[in-house]
């Protein structure tokens, strides 16, 4: 069971996440690409991801399957995007 | 990384909360997304100037307040659920789904600003590849926020009735599902389109 305190972490943590995706946001407007930003952005969307999928849609508790389906799309979604601006660095 | 590897409890169920039909009406509009959200970066990659530069032109502001708008109003609508199916709560349930609508509301107000003023520079699908894409995918994400704001106040009177209860709240986890889905795109969503150059 997922309990109300759970959900109240998740909460914080994705709205400290979503403000410090904002914060790297302003700092990267006026720099270069550096991957090591790149991959925190990546890392909190995927944190960001998982706690919705887990403890909003209610998938902790259920088996496997359709914890690995949903979040498996956020690591292929992630992975393509990842691909791609690795491409554009070339 | 560890909770999801973990196997669940031997009497964990085997199926999502809600409807069956619902979750793979998920993951339909996931695989959508998907499919939108890698055209986007792939064509970024043979556009990278055109992208920043236009990047630059969004307001980033409008796109972080929604994300906080959208995961406030998941979490409403998790609480929402919480209290109908832990502690049988209806009358509580109906106020977290309120909470939920207007966050959403609140976000369609944001996203109607924030087209106003792309629409009143003279642009359009047509302008670049970049607007093509950013039009074209937030809009879709927008219709999705419309649909769910329609769901989530039929839950909410229907709540109100006391139509939910413990074991008896395969609509409302269904319609939460949904709405979950809805900020789960948009989760990636922003960083992809207002952030990442």
């Amino acid at each position: 069971m997922i309990t109300a305190r759970k959900l109240n972490v998740s909460y914080a943590v994705l709205i400290a996440a979503t403000v410090a995706t904002w914060l790297i946001g302003e700092w990267w407007a006026s720099h270069a690409v550096i991957l090591p930003v790149m991959a925190a952005m990546l890392v909190l969307t995927f944190i960001k991801c998982r706690l919705v999928i887990l403890d909003f849609m209610a998938l902790r508790p259920v088996k496997s399957f359709w914890r690995v389906l949903v979040i498996g799309w956020v690591a292929v979604v992630l992975g393509l995007i990842s691909l791609a601006y690795l491409i554009s660095l070339n | 990384m560890s909770t999801t590897l973990t196997a669940p409890a031997p009497d964990a169920p085997s199926a999502p909360p809600g409807d069956l039909a619902i979750w793979f009406f998920i993951l339909a509009e996931l695989l959508a997304f998907a499919v939108f959200f890698a055209a986007y970066a792939f064509a970024r990659a043979n556009n990278v100037e055109l992208f920043d530069e236009m990047q630059r032109t969004l307001d980033r502001d409008s796109g972080a307040l929604n994300t906080v708008l959208l995961i406030t109003a998941s979490w409403c609508v998790a609480r929402a659920v919480h209290r109908v199916t832990e502690d049988n709560a209806p009358g509580h349930a109906a106020r977290w789904l309120l909470g939920g609508i207007a966050c959403g509301g609140g976000f369609l107000v944001v996203k109607v600003v924030e087209y106003a003023h792309v629409f009143g520079e003279g642009i359009t699908l047509s302008t670049n590849t970049f607007y093509m894409f950013y039009i074209s995918l937030t809009f879709f994400h927008f219709m999705h926020v419309i649909l769910g704001m329609v769901i989530l106040t039929v839950l909410w009177a229907q709540t109100r009735k006391g139509l939910y209860g413990p074991g008896n709240a395969n609509g409302l986890e269904s319609g939460a599902a949904y709405w979950h889905m809805v900020d789960l795109v948009w989760i990636v969503l922003f960083p992809l389109v207002y952030v990442m150059r």
